[in-house]
């Protein structure tokens, strides 16, 4: 079951993202779906618009991310949206990290300073590929299979 | 595969009898290479700064001249799918001619669309890129597995403004919500896909044209009745046949007394509609459609119409 989430928990939610990476110019003029305890979709805009009624839906808008215990892991796409206004918590990859992370590999070597524990930005130039979990040493991939380039 | 037995008996006695004195131009194109032509996600990317940018990487180009947006691909360094820039969801590959009907459908920003048939999703992320993903899409597909294709293909793109049914497209007209525009990729016999897919002529059969013909009858109803007064339509298929293509067309405007065909106006080559078949004369204002043939532009074979709902 799917469900527009509170005014509450969105509060929390963008206040949250705001905080962990500094999103001061960044505007939320979206509203959020959340399935389960985890999921959360952004939902069209427009989405009032529509008589849904005898409608078989199985998807609305689009991933935004899941809550993963305090953290919050954001899509690619999430990414690109917010990355471009984020002043902390993302990483910079040279080619041959990035290289390593679109294949799925762990993080094992960058610079972490101004780095938190939690979700941090994947970065390579202007792009950005997703987030990775910053445990303090490493940064774990958790890329989907189909967003990463297969050999 | 040993291109001379590509092509069954049938399929060319059909298209013999059709295309009469050009079949045998049809054949031979049907048989050439096609080269993978990509569209530049404009909600993601500045299409000059990707277009330079894989450049700078080896790619070479030659612009579609007939759609936005769209580019040939004469060169690339590596296959298509390992490059960064499909991963990041900066383009689609697309076939130039697939690439027309979202252009031909052309909606305005903030509009209620349906997607009938939208799997695997070029023409909804096509339409999402035109509405600047604002309004609404509703994109639906019948069948799982297609389903999730198009929602990968739908989140890869930032594609915010959809929801995905999954639905018989027949069902539509019941549904109370009506659309500004609606449009029926209609699944049909691709037969003018063969250059992309060298298997097609061995599966295709009158038999399953007719088949499908039938249901394509029943989606371009549903799909006309659940436009709104003033709505448009436009039906593609990316097959040549006449049963698949006018006479649908003219089954509707035969039905829907409200339907009107309205002239397609881009700057490419085509084929004159068939207006007369089989002892079937079809309406005149079909002349209208836009027919192409895989020799006309390079592309593969499609067939276009727009039709209007007035009162
Ligand atoms: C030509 S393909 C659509 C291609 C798509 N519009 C695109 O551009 O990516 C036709 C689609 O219609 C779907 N289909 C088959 N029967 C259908 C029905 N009764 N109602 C709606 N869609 C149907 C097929 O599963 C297929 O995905």
């Amino acid at each position: 079951m799917a469900i527009i989430i509170s005014r509450n928990e969105k509060k929390e939610l963008i206040n949250y993202l705001k905080e962990r990476y500094s999103l001061e110019d960044f505007k939320f003029n979206f509203d959020f779906l959340r399935s389960g305890k985890e999921k959360v979709w952004i939902i069209p805009p427009e989405f009032n618009k529509i008589n849904l009624d005898k409608m078989r839906i199985e998807f609305v808008g689009s991933y935004f991310g899941s809550y993963d215990d305090k953290y919050f892991r954001l899509s690619v796409e999430a990414c690109q949206l917010i990355g471009p206004f984020a002043k902390k918590n993302f990483v910079e990859l040279d080619e041959e990290n990035l290289n390593k992370w679109i294949h799925g590999k762990n993080i094992l070597e960058f610079n972490s300073i101004n780095l938190t524990k939690g979700y941090v930005l994947i970065k390579n130039k202007k792009d950005f590929y997703g987030s990775g979990k910053f445990t303090g040493n490493i940064i774990l991939n958790m890329l989907a299979k189909n967003r990463r380039i297969k050999d | 595969m040993n291109k001379k037995n590509i092509l069954s008996k049938q399929f060319k006695d059909y298209f013999k009898e059709l295309l009469q004195k050009e079949a045998k131009e049809f054949f031979e194109w049907s048989l050439k290479p096609l080269n993978s032509c990509i569209r530049i996600n404009t909600l993601k990317i500045n299409e000059k700064e990707i277009i330079e940018r894989l450049e700078k990487k080896g790619w070479v180009f030659n612009k579609i001249s007939f759609v936005p947006n769209g580019y040939k691909v004469i060169e690339k360094p590596n296959p298509i799918g390992k490059s960064l820039e499909h991963l990041l969801g900066y383009f689609y590959v697309q076939e130039s001619a697939s690439m027309i009907p979202p252009i031909v459908l052309n909606p305005e920003k903030h509009s209620i669309v349906l997607d009938i048939a939208a799997a695997p999703g070029s023409k909804t992320t096509s339409i999402a890129q035109i509405m600047k993903n604002t309004g609404i899409i509703v994109a639906n597909e019948p069948e799982m597995n297609r389903l999730r294709v198009l929602r990968s293909n739908i989140q890869r793109m930032g594609v915010i403004n959809t929801i995905i049914t999954r639905m018989d497209g027949r069902s539509f007209r019941k549904i109370p919500q009506k659309f500004n525009y609606v449009l029926l990729d209609a699944p049909c016999s691709a037969s003018g896909t063969v250059r992309r897919n060298l298997h097609i002529p061995k599966m295709w059969s009158l038999k399953a044209v007719e088949k499908l013909s039938k249901l394509q009858k029943q989606l371009i109803l549903s799909s006309f009745d659940s436009l709104e007064q003033n709505g448009t339509l436009v039906y593609s298929t990316c097959s040549v046949t006449v049963e698949e293509n006018e006479e649908v067309i003219d089954f509707l405007l035969e039905k829907r007394g409200t339907a009107k065909i309205e002239k397609i106006n881009l700057k490419l080559k085509k084929h004159e509609p068939i207006l007369e078949w089989k002892e079937n004369e079809f309406h005149k204002s079909i002349k209208n459609a836009l027919r192409i043939l895989p020799q006309d532009n390079d592309s593969e074979g499609f067939f276009v119409c727009k039709i209007k709902r007035v009162e």
